[in-house]
C-alpha cells in the first residue's frame, strides 16, 4: 500500500484542504479500524484504506467526490452498523478512501406529518427515541437500533414492523444525493421550490429506481448525505420503562395496547398459511416467523447460558410465529386483535405458548420490536453463513427454505446446527417475506480460506439454477450471476460506466466493472 | 482457537472451549468483536434523546472509528497478530492513551457480546508502558508519582494541609477503628477540602472511631494502574497495605472513587484484608443503623453523577449477570436527605457518561477531558437541576475545571456536602 | 419500404393502420397537450410483437408512444414527434389472479371494469383511483401512481413488477420477477434499477408488457360516515386525529363540486346538488375483514365517536339528506364509474381540467386559497370549482386535486381555462406543492426548477435510449 508515494501525498493533502487535518487520517492505526468485517465472511473484506475522512456536510461530500474525479482514487462509505462487508477498501485499489460519515449526525422530526430527516450517521435508536415523544416509531432492521436510519432504509430490506409498515425501500422521503460527478440531485419533494422533505415520487421517474433494489447500490452511484424516512404511528409511552441492569434489564410496552401472541405450528406449511390469514385479516403491530435460534440466541445473556440452555428452546419451540396485537386505536383494538390471533392459530394447527416461555419470550420481544438492543448477540458464536431466500411472496417462502436447508446441512459440521431454521420477516401484511436461513459458522482461518469460499461458491450457483433473486446477491458482484437475470450485470454496468466512469465509486460492489470491461464494451 | 477442521471431527459446534465457557484472553477478546458498533451507544432501551445516547467519550470527541472500543479491538488483533507496530504505525499510543478507561463500551460489549473490552485496553496499556509507548505527559506524572508519592505533581510534605487544625487522630500516633484514605485528588486541590472535612465531621457525627493519615498517607495507585503503571501500582499498593498494616488498620473508608476501585478490586490480589467502605457506603450503614440521622431540610433539585470507578467498573464480571456496580447507594443516601429531589440524567448507572477525569486523558488531553466534563454538565443542566452532585473527589473537581464561566453553571457537590448540611 | 408497410411484414396487416380517422383519433386527448398525428397505429398482441416493433423502430429511429389506454386526461399517449403508436388493446390478458399471495398479473390492455369484473368473482379488488374511467388501463393508471382511495396502508404503491422491452428491443424484468421466467415474482425491489424508475415514466424507459399488482380482500361489511364540514381548515384536524390511529379503510375529502359531479345524472342535477351539499364532506368507511368482522367495525366506530367527540365533529349517515348515499358510497369505493353517458368529471361542461399535485394535510388550506385567489382572477366561479383530497399512508401526505370545469368547444373559455390552469399550478408548484407526474406544460414548469434531477434521468435515458425513441418530447427528454 502505497502511504508514501507523492500521489499518496497529493490526495492526502488535498483532502486536508478541504476538511482539516484533524478529519483526515492515513495513521495505520487509524485506518486498522476500518478494515475488519467480522461478522462475513473476510475473504470479502481484508482490504485497508489509505485515507479516513470525516466530511461534516454535502458540500464536504461533493468536494471529496469531485477531488476523487481529478485524481481517480476509489472511496467508499458507511455510517453505523454492521455491514463493513459492503464497502471498506479492496485489495490492489491504491489510494482507497474510506468516507466516515460521523460528523454528519443532525436529525429532525416532522411529527405532525410523520416523517424524519435524517443525515447518515443518525441511528435508529436515536431516531426511535425522538420519535417516541410523539408517539412514532421507525424500523429497526435486523443489523439492530446502532444502525445508520439511513443506510438501513437505503440499503436494508425489512425489519421488526415490516408487517405493518412494508419494506424499508419504501420508508425514503425526499432524498439528497451527491453523484459521483459531485453534483447534488433532489428528489421526491425536494425537487420543488420550498417543497420541504415529505414525499418521495419524482418528478416523472423516480430515481429511487436506481438508489436500490432487493440490491442497493452501496455508494457504486455516489453517496446519499440526507434523507427524510416514513416514521409510523403507535400507540406508545413517550419513554420505555425499563427495570433493572443490564444485561438483566427488563423493558416493558404497556399490556392494553400492546398483547403479544407467540405460538408453535406443526410444519412450516401451516405457519406460513396462518401468517396468511393473520394478513388477510390485517391484525397485528408485528409478526414474524422465527426459527428457534433467533430466540435462543438473543434470549441468552451469555454464551454459557446460550449452550446451557440449548436443550429448553429446541424442545419447546417448534415452527415458531411470534407477533404482536397493537391497539393503535384503542385498547379494545388490541383485544380484538388479539382474538383473531388466537382464533387463527387455532383454526391452522397452532398452539399457543404460555406460562414461563410467555413470558421469557415477551420480555426478549416486546420492546426490541422497537429497540432492539440485543441483536448483536446473534455473532457470538463466531459468525454466521447467511443463507438467503427469495424475497417474495409466501408461497415461494415455503418453496425456498427447503432448499436452503438442504443447500447448507451437508456443511455441518462445520457449520453449526440449527436444526433447519425457518426463519422470515413477513412485510405488508405477509404479502411478501424475506426469508433468511442462516447458518453458525466457526471464526477461524481454516473456514475462512478452505470452507467459505466452497460454500460461497454453491450458493451463488444455486442462486443461479433457482433462478432466486435473493440476499446471495450479497455475496460478490451481479457479475457471478447476472447472466442468468437477465443479463442485470450488464444493465448496471451502463449504469455505473455513465455516473461513474472512472469507476471510482466503491468500485468492485455489486458490479466488478473491470471484470464486466473484459467481456463487454462499453 | 479452535478451526472448524477440528471441529469437524469432534463434532461439535464451535469447537473452542472459549465459545463455551468465557475466559480472558486478549486475542480473543480482540477476535470477538463482531463491529456491531454497540459499544458507541448506550442501551438503547434506556434513549430518551437523540444528543444524549452516545456512550464513549473518545470516539465523540475523536470521531474516527480507532477511537472507540471497536477500533482498539481491530488494533489490538493486528498487534497481536504482528500486522502492525510501533514503526509501521506510529499512532497505536494514541489510540490507546486517547480513551478514559471509563467502561462504557463495557457495559454494551457485555450487554451484546460477552466480552470485557476495558480489561483488554488496559493490558494492552500495560504492554505499550513495557514497550516504553506511554505519553510524555504520564511519564511526567509517574515520575513525580515516584517522588512526591501523589498523581497530583506536588509536594508530597502538603498532603496533610488539608486536615491542618481538624480534631481527628492520626493512626501513625494513635489507633482508629476507621481509617479514612482522602486520595491524591481532594488532598492537593483546596477546592476539595470540604469534602475532606465533611466526611470526617460526618463520620464523627455518628460517632465513629475515624483516623488519618495525613502527610504520610500515599497514592492507591489506581491511576498508574489505568495508564499501565503496573510496577508502580504494585508498589504502592504493596505500601499502602504495609503501612496500614503496621497501623492495625481493619476498616478503610474512602471518598476517592478511584482509591476505593483499586482497594477493593485490585489491592486483594496484592494481599490487602482490610475492609473498604466507600463513604456513601458507610454514611448508608451509619443511617440504616440509626446512627447518623439526617434532620435538616437540604431543598435543592439535584442530579446524581455515576463515577465510573464507583459505578460499572465496580462489576467483577459474570458472563450474563448484570453489570453491577455502586448505583443505588449514593442514589439510597440522597433519598435520605430531607428536601433534595433527585432528578436522573439521560445516561446513568451502567450507561453514565464519564466525567473525563479518568485514565491518564486529564493528564495527557486535558482538552478531550474538560470537553467530556462539559457534555456532562449540558446533560446535567438539561434536568432542569440546581446542582450536579457525585461521590467522587476526581469527577467533582474535573466538573469545577470544565465550568465555562459563562454565569449558568451547575453547583457542583459530593453527596457528602448536602449530608453535613443535613446534619 | 414505409414504416406501415414494415409494421405489416412484422404485425400483419390487421394489425396496423395509417387511416386518417384512426391517426386523428390517436392525435388527441382531453389534456390541453398540442395534438399530433402519429404515423401509424400498431396493434399488438403479445410481447414478442412488441419486441420487433421495438427493434424496428430502434434501427430506424422511429419514434414509439405506448398507448395503453383509450381513455387518456394527460396528454402522455399523444406522440409528440410522430411516429409509431403501440397500441395495447388487444393485449388485455388477465394472466393470473393469485388469491393466496393476493395479486394480480394482467397485460396493459386489460381496462378497470374488466379486471373488477374478474375480481367481483374471487371477492378481491385492486385499489382503483375515485371512480376511474372503466375503459381505462390499469396498468397505466398504476404506472402513472393515480392515487387510490385508501391511505390505510403505509405504502401506497399498487404496482408492483413488471416485464419491459427496452428501447434497445433487450427484455428486462423488475423487481423479483428478474429471474427468467419468474413470472409469479412480485416484490418490486430486485436489482438496480427496480420497477420504481418505470413508474411516472409515461413510457419514456421501457415498454410494459405485463405487469403484477396488489390485489386486495373486499371487506365482509362495512359502515360508511360522512363528515360535514363548512371550511376547508374544517377537514384538516378530523383527517389526521382520524388516519394517525390506522381506523377505517377507504377516507376522502370532497367539496360539494366534486361529490355532485360524482352523484348527479346530467348538468341540472349537478347545480342543484353542489348547491346542496356541505362545502366539504369527508367520507370514512370502516371495514370488517376475513375475522370477527362485527367486532373490528365495532371497535373502529367506538374509536371513530372518540375522536369525533374529541375534536368536535358530528358523525352521519348521508349529507343533504341524499337517500342512500352510504349505498352510493360502497359503489364509489370499490367500483370504477358505471354510469352512462358522459363521464361524470365531463358533466357540468363537458370538459374538464385537473391540477393535481402532492402535499401536506396541513398546508391543504394555504393551497386552497391560492388556487382560489388565482381561480377569481381568471373569472371562474369558485363554486365549481372541485376539489378532492386524497390523504396517503396515514395522513403523511394528500393527494390534492383542484378541477375547472369548461365547455371544450368554446374557444374563448377554454383559453380562459388555459391561463388559470398554468397560472395557478406555478403558483401551487412556487408554494412547494409536488408535480410528481409532469405532464404536458408541467415538465417545463417542474423541470426547470430540478437540472441535476434531469440530468440524472437524461443520463438514465441516454444509457436506455440513447435513439430518444421512446415516447420523445415527454417529461425531460
Amino acid at each position: 500500500m502505497p502511504l508514501d508515494d507523492d500521489r499518496h501525498k497529493l490526495i492526502y493533502d488535498e483532502l486536508v484542504n478541504i476538511l482539516g487535518e484533524q478529519y483526515v487520517s492515513d495513521e495505520p492505526a487509524v485506518l486498522e479500524a476500518y478494515s475488519r468485517c467480522a461478522l462475513t465472511m473476510a475473504s470479502l473484506s481484508k482490504g485497508r484504506a489509505e485515507f479516513i475522512v470525516l466530511p461534516g456536510s454535502t458540500e464536504d461530500v461533493q468536494k471529496i467526490l469531485r477531488l476523487a474525479r481529478r485524481y481517480k482514487f476509489p472511496y467508499s462509505v458507511t455510517s453505523t452498523g454492521m455491514r463493513m462487508y459492503t464497502c471498506n477498501a479492496v485489495q490492489g485499489y491504491e489510494h482507497w478512501c474510506f468516507i466516515d460519515p460521523k460528523r454528519m449526525n443532525k436529525l429532525e422530526i416532522d411529527p405532525k406529518n410523520m416523517y424524519a430527516i435524517v443525515q447518515p450517521y443518525v441511528t435508529i435508536g436515536q431516531v426511535m427515541a425522538e420519535g417516541m415523544k410523539y408517539g412514532l416509531h421507525s424500523e429497526i432492521p435486523g443489523s439492530g437500533s446502532q444502525s445508520s436510519v439511513l443506510a438501513h432504509n437505503i440499503a436494508g430490506e425489512v425489519g421488526w414492523t415490516c408487517w405493518r409498515t412494508g419494506s424499508s425501500a419504501r420508508n425514503i422521503l425526499g432524498m439528497e444525493w451527491v453523484l459521483p460527478s459531485g453534483e447534488v440531485v433532489k428528489s421526491g419533494s425536494l425537487a420543488s421550490p420550498n417543497g420541504g422533505w415529505f414525499w418521495s415520487e419524482g418528478p416523472g421517474p423516480d430515481i429511487r429506481g436506481l438508489l436500490r433494489g432487493l440490491v442497493p447500490h452501496f455508494g457504486i452511484l455516489g453517496i446519499v448525505t440526507k434523507v427524510a424516512v416514513k416514521l409510523f404511528p403507535f400507540p406508545s409511552p413517550r419513554v420505555l420503562p425499563t427495570e433493572g441492569v443490564q444485561p438483566q434489564k427488563k423493558a416493558y410496552l404497556p399490556k392494553d395496547r400492546f398483547r403479544p401472541v407467540f405460538a408453535n405450528f406443526p410444519s412450516l406449511e401451516a405457519k406460513a398459511q396462518a401468517i396468511r390469514e393473520l394478513g388477510k385479516a390485517e391484525v397485528g403491530g408485528w409478526v414474524m416467523s422465527y426459527g428457534v435460534y433467533d430466540i435462543h440466541q438473543w434470549q441468552a445473556s451469555s454464551r454459557e447460558k446460550y449452550f446451557a440452555e440449548y436443550d429448553y428452546w429446541y424442545s419447546n419451540l417448534k415452527h415458531l410465529v411470534v407477533g404482536g396485537a397493537w391497539g393503535y386505536a384503542s385498547v379494545k383494538q388490541a383485544e380484538y386483535e388479539e382474538r383473531v390471533f388466537k382464533d387463527i392459530i387455532a383454526d391452522n394447527g397452532g398452539e399457543l405458548l404460555t406460562g414461563e416461555l410467555y413470558e421469557k419470550m415477551d420480555h426478549l420481544l416486546t420492546p426490541n420490536t422497537i429497540r432492539d438492543t440485543y441483536r448483536s448477540r446473534f455473532t457470538r458464536s463466531g459468525g454466521v453463513v447467511f443463507g438467503g431466500g427469495d424475497f417474495d411472496s409466501l408461497d415461494n417462502a415455503v418453496r425456498s427454505i427447503p432448499t436452503q436447508w438442504e443447500l447448507l446441512e451437508k456443511w455441518i459440521p462445520p457449520l453449526g446446527d440449527l436444526h433447519r431454521p425457518d426463519k422470515f420477516w413477513p412485510a405488508e401484511f405477509g404479502r411478501f417475506c424475506y426469508p433468511e436461513v442462516d447458518y453458525l459458522r466457526d471464526k477461524s482461518e481454516y473456514f475462512e480460506t478452505e470452507i467459505g469460499p466452497k460454500i460461497k461458491k454453491e450458493l451463488i450457483q444455486h442462486s443461479r439454477d433457482a433462478q432466486v433473486a435473493s440476499g446471495k446477491f450479497y455475496l460478490g458482484p451481479l457479475n457471478d450471476i447476472g447472466s442468468a437475470f437477465a443479463d442485470c450485470h450488464i444493465v448496471l454496468g451502463k449504469i455505473k460506466q455513465a455516473f461513474d466512469p472512472d469507476n471510482i465509486a466503491n468500485p468492485t460492489r455489486i458490479v466488478d466493472m473491470k471484470r464486466l470491461k473484459e467481456t463487454e464494451t462499453f | 482457537m479452535g478451526t472448524a477442521k477440528a471441529n469437524k471431527e469432534a463434532k461439535v459446534f464451535p469447537l473452542d472451549d472459549w465459545y463455551h465457557k468465557y475466559y480472558y484472553d486478549k486475542l480473543k477478546v480482540a477476535n470477538g468483536c463482531m463491529r456491531c458498533s454497540q459499544c458507541k451507544w448506550i442501551d438503547w432501551f434506556e434513549a430518551k434523546q437523540q444528543r444524549f445516547s452516545r456512550v464513549c467519550p473518545c470516539n465523540t470527541y475523536y470521531k474516527f472509528d480507532a477511537y472507540s472500543s471497536q477500533g482498539k479491538m481491530d488494533l489490538t488483533k493486528a498487534i497481536l497478530e504482528g500486522r502492525l507496530d510501533y514503526d509501521s504505525a506510529p499512532g497505536i499510543s494514541d489510540v490507546y492513551y486517547k480513551c478514559d478507561t471509563c467502561g462504557g463500551c463495557d457495559a454494551s460489549c457485555k450487554r451484546v457480546n460477552d466480552m470485557e473490552p476495558v480489561r483488554l485496553f488496559l493490558d494492552m496499556r500495560a504492554k505499550l508502558v513495557e514497550d516504553g509507548q506511554m505519553p510524555l505527559e504520564h511519564m511526567m506524572v509517574i515520575e513525580a508519582l515516584r517522588k512526591e508519592d501523589n498523581m497530583m505533581m506536588a509536594p508530597k510534605a502538603d498532603r496533610g494541609k488539608w486536615a491542618d487544625g481538624l480534631d481527628v487522630k492520626r493512626v501513625t500516633q494513635e489507633s482508629a477503628e476507621v481509617l479514612f484514605h482522602a486520595g491524591c485528588s481532594s488532598s492537593f486541590d483546596e477546592r476539595m477540602w470540604p469534602l475532606l472535612k465533611n466526611s470526617i465531621e460526618v463520620l464523627k457525627a455518628a460517632k465513629v472511631d475515624v483516623g488519618i493519615l495525613g502527610k504520610d498517607e500515599s497514592c492507591c495507585g489506581c491511576r498508574a494502574y489505568d495508564m499501565g503503571f503496573r510496577g508502580e501500582f504494585t508498589k504502592f499498593a504493596q505500601n499502602n497495605i504495609d503501612l496500614w498494616k503496621n497501623a492495625g488498620v481493619k476498616t478503610v473508608v474512602t471518598a476517592c472513587a478511584d482509591g476505593y476501585w483499586a482497594f477493593k478490586r485490585l489491592y486483594p490480589d496484592v494481599g490487602s484484608n482490610v475492609q473498604v467502605f466507600h463513604i456513601l457506603e458507610y454514611i448508608e450503614k451509619l443511617i440504616e443503623e440509626d446512627k447518623l440521622k439526617l434532620t435538616n431540610r437540604v431543598p435543592m433539585r439535584v442530579t446524581y453523577h455515576d463515577p465510573c470507578h464507583l459505578g460499572r467498573r465496580m462489576n467483577i464480571y459474570q458472563p450474563g449477570e448484570a453489570i453491577m456496580g455502586m448505583y443505588e447507594t449514593p442514589r439510597n443516601v440522597l433519598r435520605a436527605i430531607p428536601g433534595v429531589e433527585l432528578k436522573e440524567m439521560y445516561r446513568i448507572k451502567e450507561y453514565a457518561w464519564c466525567c473525563g477525569a479518568g485514565g491518564g486523558v486529564k493528564e495527557a488531553f486535558p482538552d478531550f477531558s474538560e470537553w467530556t466534563a462539559r457534555e456532562r454538565l449540558l446533560e446535567a443542566s438539561a434536568t432542569g437541576a440546581k446542582a450536579m452532585v457525585t461521590a467522587c473527589s476526581w469527577c467533582e473537581r474535573n466538573f469545577l475545571d470544565a465550568q465555562t464561566g459563562n454565569g449558568r453553571e451547575m453547583e457542583i457537590y459530593d453527596i457528602v456536602d448536602l449530608v453535613k448540611k443535613a446534619l | 419500404m414505409t414504416i406501415l408497410s414494415e409494421l405489416s411484414s412484422i404485425l400483419g396487416a390487421d394489425s396496423v393502420s395509417d387511416d386518417a380517422e384512426v391517426l386523428e383519433q390517436y392525435s388527441r386527448d382531453s389534456s390541453f397537450v398540442q395534438p399530433r398525428r402519429p404515423n401509424c397505429v400498431a396493434f399488438v398482441k403479445n410481447a414478442d410483437e412488441v419486441q420487433q416493433v421495438v427493434k424496428y423502430a430502434n434501427e430506424h429511429r422511429v419514434p414509439i408512444t405506448p398507448r395503453s389506454s383509450a381513455i387518456s386526461f394527460y396528454g402522455a399517449g399523444i406522440p409528440g414527434e410522430g411516429g409509431i403508436i403501440l397500441d395495447f388493446s388487444k393485449m388485455t390478458k388477465i394472466m393470473e389472479i393469485n388469491d393466496r399471495d393476493r395479486f394480480v398479473r394482467i397485460e396493459p390492455g386489460v381496462t378497470w371494469a374488466q379486471l373488477q369484473a374478474e375480481l367481483d368473482k374471487v371477492g378481491m379488488f385492486v385499489p382503483a383511483p375515485l371512480q376511474v374511467h372503466p375503459q381505462k388501463s390499469v396498468l397505466t393508471s398504476t404506472m402513472e401512481r393515480e392515487p387510490n382511495l385508501i391511505p390505510k396502508y403505509e405504502y401506497n404503491e399498487t404496482f408492483l413488477t413488471s416485464e419491459m422491452v427496452m428501447p434497445n428491443a433487450d427484455m428486462f424484468w423488475t423487481g423479483s420477477a428478474i429471474g427468467k421466467g419468474h413470472n409469479d415474482g412480485i416484490n418490486p425491489e430486485g436489482v438496480i434499477p427496480s420497477t420504481r424508475l418505470f413508474l411516472g415514466a409515461q413510457g419514456t424507459l421501457g415498454v410494459a408488457t405485463w405487469a403484477t399488482m396488489r390485489a386486495f380482500y373486499k371487506p365482509t361489511i362495512s359502515k360508511i360516515y360522512f363528515i360535514a364540514c363548512d371550511k376547508i381548515e374544517d377537514v384538516v384536524e378530523p383527517s389526521y386525529q382520524i388516519l394517525r390511529v390506522r381506523l377505517g379503510s377507504e377516507y376522502l375529502i370532497l367539496n360539494n363540486a366534486q361529490l355532485a359531479a360524482m352523484l348527479a345524472k346530467d348538468a341540472a342535477e349537478y347545480a342543484d346538488l353542489r348547491d346542496k351539499l356541505p362545502n366539504y364532506t369527508i367520507a370514512v368507511c370502516l371495514c370488517g375483514l376475513s375475522h370477527r368482522p362485527e367486532e373490528k367495525i365495532a371497535y373502529e366506530d367506538e374509536a371513530l365517536q372518540e375522536i369525533a367527540s374529541r375534536v368536535q365533529f358530528d358523525l352521519l349517515n348521508t349529507v343533504a339528506a341524499i337517500p342512500d348515499l352510504q349505498g352510493h358510497f360502497e359503489q364509489i369505493m370499490r367500483q370504477p364509474w358505471s354510469g352512462q353517458g358522459t363521464y361524470w368529471k365531463f358533466i357540468a361542461k363537458g370538459g374538464r381540467h385537473d391540477i393535481f399535485f402532492q402535499t401536506t394535510l396541513d398546508k391543504v388550506s394555504e393551497f386552497t386559497k391560492a388556487v382560489s385567489e388565482v381561480a377569481t382572477k381568471y373569472r371562474y366561479p369558485l363554486s365549481d370549482m372541485s376539489i378532492y383530497i386524497q390523504p396517503k399512508e396515514a395522513g403523511r401526505v394528500c393527494y390534492c386535486e383542484y378541477g375547472f370545469s369548461c365547455d371544450p368547444d368554446n374557444e374563448d373559455e377554454c383559453d380562459r381555462i388555459k391561463g388559470l390552469y398554468m397560472e395557478a399550478s406555478e403558483r401551487v408548484f412556487n408554494m412547494g406543492g409536488l408535480f410528481s407526474n409532469p405532464y404536458g406544460a408541467w415538465s417545463e414548469m417542474v423541470y426547470s426548477h430540478a437540472t441535476a434531477y434531469v440530468s440524472t434521468l437524461k443520463t438514465v435515458k441516454q444509457i436506455f435510449d440513447p435513439n430518444n425513441i421512446l415516447n420523445p418530447g415527454k417529461l425531460c427528454f
